[in-house]
């Protein structure tokens, strides 16, 4: 189920508050949020609640038994097995078909005989790396000492699979939510903050991302691609992706505070970043935060010397590519920031682009992560080289979007879009005030969004039963 | 133990904020949306009737009550335009395209059906199920012009919008008919006839399972269609049964229209050479092009013959009315690339027809009847409805009755 879908907000969400805030006694809150988001998961597909459900047993015991363990020998003994488990699941359902094309490929390739290893066509389950990397955090810390192990199944069911950021994150960690989890106060100003932020990344999601993703679809299905065209649309790729990103973040959050709970912030104006290292603090903060703690740091940080802290900065974000994705594209997404990270530690504060005023510091990061969104948004290699050769003007000029018609919306909305990134402040920036002129602009803006995600979804009325 | 996490700068603002003033904003908001919801299901529920869906079958809609003494009529009156300049936006665009429709009393039966209170459920020997074409625009409907023919009782079992299997399945489950019809007529318009459709709801196995019921009939009568209440099911069905969808739809057409000089996606208007001004629908002309003989046709006959085959065990006959759209009558009125796509469609009715008579269905194809009488002159659409006029009704009912009469008399 989508946050901005009928089922969301005409069913779902009415049905989790009346049942959370007034059918329900209190003891029965986490067990009725678990419930919820199970219906929530399920709604794609019945069958990937069973993986849910399997993720979140073995980690429970796991952490118990981790916590209960006198020898040290025993809880590494109960950490590998909830670690192997977990990134099992993960890796047959996410890396199956592609680890078995990559060897097929390979082998056809020495000139072996064509067959080889069976693909499954195995249908990704939604949010499967996210809840996987939240339950993984919770037998880590466990075994770490930083966490306790949860007061029950139902309240460790709850924190894995809360809706709110179940299939997008943000990422939290069970040290985290584990106070929360334990005693919450749920009062108007969380509920008034909530609202807000919810709307306000429902407009995100809705009325920006949406808007401009059609530019971007349309240049990367382009056979053959100018250099405006092929500028223009990756452009609104990359303000696609992060308004896209950060409005469900902010939804996420914004429900979490109507439940009492108090997310983590995601996204903090990743495009004002001045480099590539500020970059990953702003963008995907609880991924970048978690692929430090639990990968980075375990390698060995920058503990090592310089080249050991090359080395991990390269695998770390390797590894982080491969988590977005079954494709070698996001793994050179992966390798391509590992690279400018590393290059970036290497040239320190006297870096070449330190020099420079802020402004040009920030234009030149913003190009660097324009780039790499090639790697993420291509479907295939070749869709890699083609954007390409349209980004260096091999084709030419070329033909952009259309201007004309509606397709000025997706222009004006992609202009919109650059003069929040670079000139306003964002949602968790802004000093929102309960007043009525923010009632009345969310409440415009929530029906705008509304309108416009039915209008994208409902068949025309003719056949309305059909 | 705990992280430190950031707080929004809002939320240290609403904390400040005087407590009964922040909690009348909440209030405000929540209510607004609240009734926003309730609005929306209570229009769901009574105007578009969403729950016949799946409601237990068998028994007569609650609002028109129980038996005969609770049937009624519907009075439609005259008017100007029809379902597509509905769609369209501002009265003037939709004036060079609208025509006149006289008044229709449309008789409900008990089970809200289009029939006479008089139709008794015993006495038909010809059963009609289908959807709009069965209900549409005309002073009569095709079961109405049938009975007037063959001086036979025809039983009209189709309801707008139930798509091509919905009214089979009611029949089929509900057991009413003591003794059933001799025949009953299967109407499948030709936007339907796709495989994807047929695959996507497990068409067979879903009458398969009907049948299997309908063994017992007391408790097929109490069934709930839990398939119209299958996830992907209701994803499509909330959003098409919304009044608020429908309310940003015609909004949307007007902004259209009105800022852009757009023409809404799912209308196209067009001038036929031989009768004007006509308006197509985009869904149709959507769907249609994706359709062909080799792909769609066998699911179909498969499925069609198994349905057949099981209503020939309760001493049955299916007959099939293939109704072609006014897409494919009108062809060339539209623009040329529109007409290649459409092509084909003929060669699928063909092939169906094929392969339904060589399994011993009788079939009546209205494809290449419509298209004779249209090169004649004779209009069989309305201009401004996806549907038939008077004409188109008349000749489709002839038509029928041709395949019909051998079976019954």
């Amino acid at each position: 189920m989508l946050f901005n879908s009928y089922e969301f907000i005409f069913l779902l969400l009415p049905a989790v508050l009346a049942g959370y805030y007034l059918l329900l006694p209190r003891r029965w809150r986490h067990g009725w949020l678990a419930l919820a988001s199970y219906v929530f998961y399920g709604w794609w597909d019945y069958r990937f609640c069973g993986l849910l459900l399997l993720t979140t047993t073995i980690d429970y015991i796991a952490g118990g038994r981790i916590a209960a363990a006198r020898a040290p020998a025993s809880k590494k003994r109960w950490l590998t097995v909830a670690v192997s488990a977990d990134l099992a699941i993960l890796g047959f359902f996410k890396y199956y078909d592609l680890g078995a094309e990559t060897v097929n490929a390979l082998t056809q390739w020495l000139g072996a005989a064509s067959g080889g290893v069976p693909l499954l066509h195995l249908v990704l389950p939604v949010g499967i790396s996210f809840y996987t990397f939240q339950a993984m955090s919770y037998t880590i810390d466990i075994y770490r000492g930083q966490a306790r192990p949860a007061r029950s199944f139902i309240d460790f069911a709850c924190y894995v699979s809360l809706f709110p950021q179940l299939v997008a994150g943000p990422i939290v960690r069970y040290r985290e939510l584990d106070n929360q989890l334990r005693q919450r106060s749920h009062t108007w100003a969380k509920a008034g903050a909530g609202i807000t932020l919810f709307v306000l990344g429902l407009s995100k999601k809705v009325l920006l991302a949406d808007a401009v993703a059609p530019m971007a679809d349309w240049g990367f299905s382009q056979a053959v691609l100018g250099w405006a065209g092929a500028w223009s649309s990756l452009l609104a790729y990359t303000v696609q992706i992060y308004f896209d990103f950060s409005g469900y973040s902010d939804m996420a959050v914004g429900l979490g505070l109507l439940l009492g709970f108090q997310f983590p912030q995601n996204f903090n104006s990743p495009y004002k970043s001045l480099s590539i290292t500020d970059f990953w603090r702003r963008w995907h903060i609880s991924l970048s935060s978690w692929l430090r703690d639990y990968l980075y740091v375990p390698l060995g940080g920058n503990r090592k010397g310089p080249v050991r802290t090359y080395i991990n900065l390269f695998l770390t974000m390797l590894l982080g590519g491969l988590w977005h994705g079954a494709s070698w594209t996001f793994v050179l997404w992966g390798a391509y920031h590992g690279t400018l990270l590393a290059l970036e530690r290497m040239g320190g504060k006297r870096g070449f682009v330190w020099r420079f005023p802020a402004p040009v510091q920030r234009v030149f990061t913003f190009v660097l992560v324009m780039v790499g969104w090639v790697l993420f948004r291509s479907p295939t290699l070749a869709g890699v080289v083609r954007m390409a050769k349209g980004l260096v003007g091999v084709n030419g000029w070329g033909a952009t979007y259309p201007l004309s018609g509606t397709g000025a919306l997706n222009w004006t909305a992609l202009i919109i879009c650059l003069g929040m990134v670079f000139a306003a402040r964002n949602t968790w920036e802004i000093r929102w005030r309960p007043s009525i002129w923010l009632a009345t602009v969310l409440l415009a803006l929530f029906v705008l969004c509304v309108a416009t995600f039915l209008v994208n979804t409902s068949s025309p009325f003719l056949y309305f039963q059909f | 133990m705990n992280d430190h996490i950031p707080q929004p700068d809002l939320r240290t603002e609403f904390e400040s904020a005087r407590p009964r003033w922040l909690r009348g904003w909440v209030s405000i908001l929540l209510t607004a949306w609240l009734l926003m919801v309730a609005g929306d299901w209570v229009a769901r529920l009574r105007l578009f009737r969403w729950q016949d869906q799946w409601l237990p079958t068998g028994r007569p809609a609650t609002s028109v009550g129980t038996g005969a003494a609770a049937a009624r009529s519907q009075l439609i009156p005259a008017q100007t335009g029809a379902g597509l300049t509905q769609m369209l936006p501002g009265s003037s665009l939709a004036a060079r395209y609208a025509e006149f429709h006289p008044e229709i009393v449309l008789p409900f039966d008990a089970w809200g059906y289009v029939n006479s209170s008089a139709m008794a459920t015993g006495m038909c020997s010809v059963l009609m199920v289908g959807d709009s074409f069965m209900v549409s625009l005309g002073t009569q409907t095709v079961a109405q012009v049938v009975a007037d023919i063959g001086h036979i009782g025809v039983y009209n079992h189709a309801r707008r919008g139930s798509g091509p299997f919905l009214e089979l399945r009611r029949f089929l489950a509900a057991d009413r008919f003591d003794p059933p019809p001799r025949v009953v007529v299967w109407n499948l318009t030709a936007r339907e006839l796709g495989a994807p459709l047929f695959q996507r709801q497990a068409v067979q196995a879903w009458f398969d399972r009907t049948l299997a019921v309908d063994a017992q009939p007391s408790a097929a009568a109490s069934r709930i269609l839990w398939d119209h209440l299958a996830p992907a099911v209701l994803r499509n069905a909330w959003p098409n049964t919304s009044l608020t969808a429908y309310a940003a739809r015609q909004a949307w057409r007007h902004i259209e229209w009105q800022v852009f000089r757009e023409w809404p996606s799912d209308v196209l208007g067009a001038d036929d050479p031989q009768f004007g001004p006509m308006l197509f629908y985009g869904e149709n002309l959507r769907v249609l092009p994706l359709l062909t003989p080799e792909a769609d046709a066998p699911p179909i006959v498969q499925t069609v013959a198994s349905v057949a085959e099981g209503l020939r065990d309760r001493g049955i006959t299916l007959v099939v009315l293939l109704v072609p759209e006014k897409e494919q009558i009108h062809a060339r009125a539209l623009p040329l690339e529109q007409q290649q796509a459409l092509a084909r469609g003929p060669e699928l009715l063909a092939a169906i027809t094929a392969g339904l008579t060589s399994n011993g269905i009788p079939t009546v194809n209205l494809l290449p009847v419509f298209e004779a009488a249209t090169a004649r002159g004779q209009r069989l659409y309305w201009r401004d409805d996806t549907h038939w006029n008077d004409a188109g009704i008349r000749l489709a009912a002839e038509e029928l009755w041709r395949e019909v009469e051998p079976l019954v008399k």
